[in-house]
C-alpha cells in the first residue's frame, strides 16, 4: 500500500505534469523522502518565492497547472506573493504546503501557521488534508479546479503524518467528469448573434480590446479569424500582447498607462468596445469613470464577476471564449458589415501610430527593438516590474501568443527571474530572454544559482538605470523630484555578482556619440547573449533619468496621456 | 465554476440597487445578504471575507448547515456598488450554489429573498 507522499507524486504524475518547484522542510522532508522513482522532476530553487514564481513561469508557458512546494511555517508565507500574483494573473497553479503533525495543529507547534486561512482571500480552493484516503482526491480536485474556468491558484496543506502514513483502502476515484454539461450549456443558449450583429451594424467607431483570456481559452484563432472579418482596430493588454497578428494592419498595440498614443486615442474616441477577456483593471482603463466615454461596452468574459464591474456592458456575453469566438463569427455571418475603413486608417494611421519621434530616442526602447529583431518566433521574453518592464511591452511585436510573460495585476518585482527558469524548463528549444531592472533583480537574485545548476540557457538583459526606475519616474513627474529612497547609485557589480554564481556575462554601456545613444558593437553582445549555449548576462547601464512615456498619470483619462515633449515643458 | 450563462442585460445587480426616490442612491444601506453554498472546508469564512474585505462590518451573521448546504445569512450596511461587488464574487467562488438577492431592510423588511 502506498504512502501518503508517494500518493501525491502519483496525482502530479497523473495530472501530466514531470517538474515541481520546491523547497525542502521538516514538514515535508516525507515527499522529498519518495520523490526518487516517481517520474517528476524537482527543481530546487534557492527560495519559495523563487518556486512559486517558477511554477508560474512553467504554467504561463505551457497553459497548464505548474506545481510549488514548501514546508509549513515560513517556507509556506514565503508562497503567498506567488498565489495572490497567479490569482490576479489567471495563472493555474497547485501549492502544495507541508503542516504540522495533525495532532499538534491548534497548538502553535513550531513552525505551524494557519497557510489555509491565510490564503483563503487569494485562491480559487483550498484544502487542508485530514486523512492520507484523502489525498489522490483533493490533488485530482486541486488541478481541476486550478485550471478550469478561470484559472487560478489552489492550496492543498498536508500534515506530515498524512505523508508519512500508509494508504489503507483507497475509496475509487470517481467517473471522470467532464465540463461537457457546461459547455452544452453554453452552447445551446442563444448567443446573442442578433443583438450583437445590430450593434456592429449601428456602429460608427467600433473597438476590439484583447486580454488574456483569449490566450487562457486556446481561443487565439478564432480571435484572429474573428478580427480578420471585421477589421475594425484593435489593442491588447499587457497579457494580451502577443494575440493580435502583429502585421494585422487593425493592430494598435497595446493600450492602457504606458498603452500606445493609437490604442488610448481610439478607445477614447470608440462608440463600439468588443472586450474580449480583459477584466478592465484600472491600469487599463485609467479613471474608469472616463473609460470608453462614448462607447457601448460588449463584453466576451469566462469569469462572469469581472462583467459589469467597472461599468455595466450593454451586452455581457459570459462563457469560454473557445465557444464564443466561433458563435460570434458565425452569427456576423458573411452578410457585408459597414464600412469603418475611414475609422481604422484615422486610428491605425501614421501619425497616431507611433509615440512622438523623440520618445523613440530612448537608447533602452532601440536596443530591445534590435533585440527583438534577432530572435525566432518561438522565443519568450519575461519581464520584471517597473520601467523595463513597460519598454519591454511597448516594442514587443511578436506573434508567439504565449512569448510576453509578466506579472500583471500584482506586479511583482522579482517575478522575472525565477519566473524565466520554469518558461526555460517548459520550453527547453525556445530562446528564453530575461529582461529585468537592477531593483528587481535584486529581489530573487539568488536564482542564478538554479539557473547554474540546471544549466539552462537563460538570457538575462539586467536594465540598470541605478533607481528604481519607476517609482522615481513617479517621484520626477508628480512629487517635484524628491527622489526618496529610490537611489541604487551603490548596487553591487553585476557582473561580479553573476560571475559567483558562474554566469558570464558583459556590459553594455550608452554612448553619446554612438547611433541612437548605443555604442555601435551593441549588435554583437546581443547575439553574443543569445548565441552562447550557456546563460548569460548582459549589463545595460541605461540613463538614470529615462522615462517610460506616454503615461497616462493615475487617476486621469486615456485621453489626458502624457507624452515626452509635453512632460519635459 | 458555475455554468456559463448568456444574458443580454446588464447586471442584475445594479438594476436592483435602486433606492426608494429622494434617498442618495449611493448612500450604504442595511442589506439582508443570502447565501447557499456547500460547506466544505473554507466556504463560508471565503464568503464573510467577500464582505469584511471591503471595510463593512456585520449587523448580524448566521449560519446554519444541513446534510446538503450551508446557508449563509448576513445584514451589513452596503452601497449599491458593495452589493454588486459582493454578490458577483460570491457566484464564481467554486462552493457556492445560490445567491439571493440582497433586501434592502431600510425599504422592504419583509420582502422575501428571490434567486438573482
Ligand atoms: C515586490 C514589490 N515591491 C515594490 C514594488 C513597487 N515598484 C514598482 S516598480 C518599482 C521600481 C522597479 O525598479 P527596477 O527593478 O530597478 O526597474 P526599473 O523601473 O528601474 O526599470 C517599484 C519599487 C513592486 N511593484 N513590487
Amino acid at each position: 500500500m502506498p504512502k501518503g507522499a508517494e500518493l501525491v507524486w502519483r496525482s502530479v504524475r497523473e495530472q501530466g505534469v514531470d517538474t515541481v518547484f520546491g523547497y525542502p522542510g521538516g514538514a515535508v522532508i516525507p515527499l522529498y523522502d519518495a520523490l526518487e522513482g516517481s517520474g517528476v522532476r524537482h527543481i530546487l530553487t534557492r527560495h519559495e518565492q523563487g518556486a512559486v514564481f517558477a511554477a508560474e513561469g512553467w504554467a504561463r508557458a505551457t497553459g497548464r497547472a505548474g506545481v510549488a512546494i514548501a514546508t509549513s511555517g515560513p517556507g509556506a508565507t514565503n508562497l503567498i506573493t506567488g498565489i495572490a500574483d497567479a490569482r490576479m494573473d489567471s495563472t493555474p497553479l497547485v501549492c502544495i504546503t507541508g503542516q504540522v503533525r495533525s495532532n499538534l495543529i491548534g497548538t502553535d507547534a513550531f513552525q505551524e501557521t494557519d497557510i489555509f486561512g491565510m490564503t483563503l482571500p487569494i485562491t480559487k480552493w483550498s484544502r487542508l488534508v485530514r486523512g492520507v484516503e484523502e489525498i489522490p482526491e483533493v490533488m485530482r480536485r486541486a488541478f481541476e479546479i486550478a485550471q478550469s474556468g478561470r484559472p487560478g491558484p489552489v492550496l492543498v496543506d498536508i500534515p506530515v503524518d498524512c505523508l508519512k502514513a500508509v494508504a489503507g483502502e483507497l475509496p475509487p476515484p470517481p467517473s471522470p467528469k467532464t465540463n461537457a454539461a457546461a459547455k452544452a450549456a453554453a452552447k445551446s443558449a442563444a448567443f446573442p448573434g442578433v443583438a450583437l450583429s445590430a450593434l456592429l451594424r449601428e456602429a460608427k467607431r467600433p473597438l476590439a480590446l484583447v486580454g488574456a483570456g483569449v490566450k487562457l481559452a486556446g481561443a487565439v484563432a478564432p480571435l484572429r479569424a474573428l478580427l480578420d472579418r471585421l477589421q475594425l482596430p484593435a489593442g491588447m493588454t499587457v497579457h494580451g500582447l502577443g494575440a493580435i497578428a502583429p502585421e494585422a494592419g487593425y493592430n494598435l498595440g497595446m493600450v492602457g498607462m504606458h498603452g500606445t498614443r493609437a490604442a488610448n486615442t481610439a478607445l477614447h474616441e470608440t462608440d463600439l468596445l468588443l472586450v474580449f477577456g480583459a477584466r478592465l483593471d484600472d491600469r487599463v482603463t485609467g479613471d474608469p469613470a472616463r473609460f470608453a466615454p462614448a462607447a457601448r461596452i460588449v463584453h466576451f468574459e469566462i469569469d462572469s464577476s469581472q462583467l459589469d464591474r467597472v461599468r455595466p456592458a450593454h451586452l455581457s456575453i459570459p462563457g469560454d471564449l473557445a465557444d464564443t469566438l466561433p458563435l460570434c463569427l458565425e452569427a456576423i455571418g458573411r452578410k457585408p458589415l459597414p464600412d469603418w475603413s475611414e475609422w481604422r486608417e484615422l486610428a491605425c494611421g501614421p501619425e497616431r501610430a507611433e509615440m512622438a519621434a523623440s520618445a523613440l530616442s530612448v537608447p533602452a526602447l532601440q536596443l530591445l527593438d534590435e533585440l527583438y529583431a534577432l530572435l525566432p518566433e518561438d522565443s519568450y521574453i519575461v519581464a520584471d516590474v517597473g520601467q523595463h518592464q513597460m519598454w519591454a511591452a511597448q516594442r514587443y511585436r511578436s506573434a508567439n501568443p504565449r512569448g510576453f510573460i509578466t506579472s500583471g495585476g500584482l506586479g511583482s518585482m522579482g517575478f522575472a527571474l525565477p519566473a524565466a527558469i520554469g518558461v526555460q524548463l517548459a520550453r527547453p528549444n525556445s530562446k528564453v530572454v530575461c529582461i529585468a531592472g537592477d531593483g528587481g533583480i535584486q529581489m530573487n537574485i539568488q536564482e542564478l544559482a538554479t539557473i547554474k545548476r540546471c544549466s539552462l540557457p537563460i538570457k538575462l538583459l539586467l536594465v540598470d538605470n541605478k533607481y528604481l526606475g519607476m517609482v522615481r519616474q513617479w517621484q520626477q513627474l508628480f512629487y517635484d523630484r524628491n527622489y526618496a529612497e529610490t537611489d541604487l547609485s551603490d548596487n553591487p557589480d553585476f557582473l561580479a555578482l553573476a560571475r559567483a554564481y558562474g554566469i558570464d556575462g558583459e556590459r553594455l554601456q550608452l554612448d553619446p556619440g554612438g547611433p541612437q545613444g548605443l555604442p555601435k558593437n551593441r549588435g554583437e553582445m546581443l547575439r553574443r547573449m543569445l548565441d552562447d549555449p550557456k546563460p548569460r548576462l548582459l549589463l545595460f547601464e541605461c540613463a538614470p533619468e529615462a522615462n517610460v512615456f506616454p503615461m497616462v498619470p493615475s487617476g486621469a483619462a486615456l485621453s489626458e496621456m502624457l507624452l515626452q515633449e509635453q512632460a519635459k515643458s | 465554476m458555475n455554468p456559463p450563462i448568456l444574458s443580454q442585460s446588464p447586471a442584475a445587480d445594479a438594476r436592483l440597487q435602486a433606492p426608494p426616490a429622494g434617498l442618495d442612491p449611493q448612500a450604504p444601506r442595511r442589506h439582508r445578504f443570502e447565501v447557499r453554498y456547500r460547506n466544505e472546508q473554507g466556504a463560508l469564512l471565503r464568503l464573510l471575507n467577500a464582505i469584511s474585505r471591503r471595510g463593512l462590518d456585520f449587523e448580524s451573521v448566521r449560519a446554519e448547515a444541513d446534510a446538503d448546504a450551508g446557508r449563509l445569512t448576513a445584514i451589513v450596511g452596503a452601497n449599491p456598488k458593495h452589493i454588486a461587488q459582493i454578490c458577483r464574487d460570491w457566484r464564481v467562488m467554486v462552493d457556492v450554489i445560490e445567491v439571493l438577492q440582497p433586501i434592502d431592510l431600510d425599504r422592504e423588511p419583509e420582502q422575501a429573498p428571490r434567486t438573482i
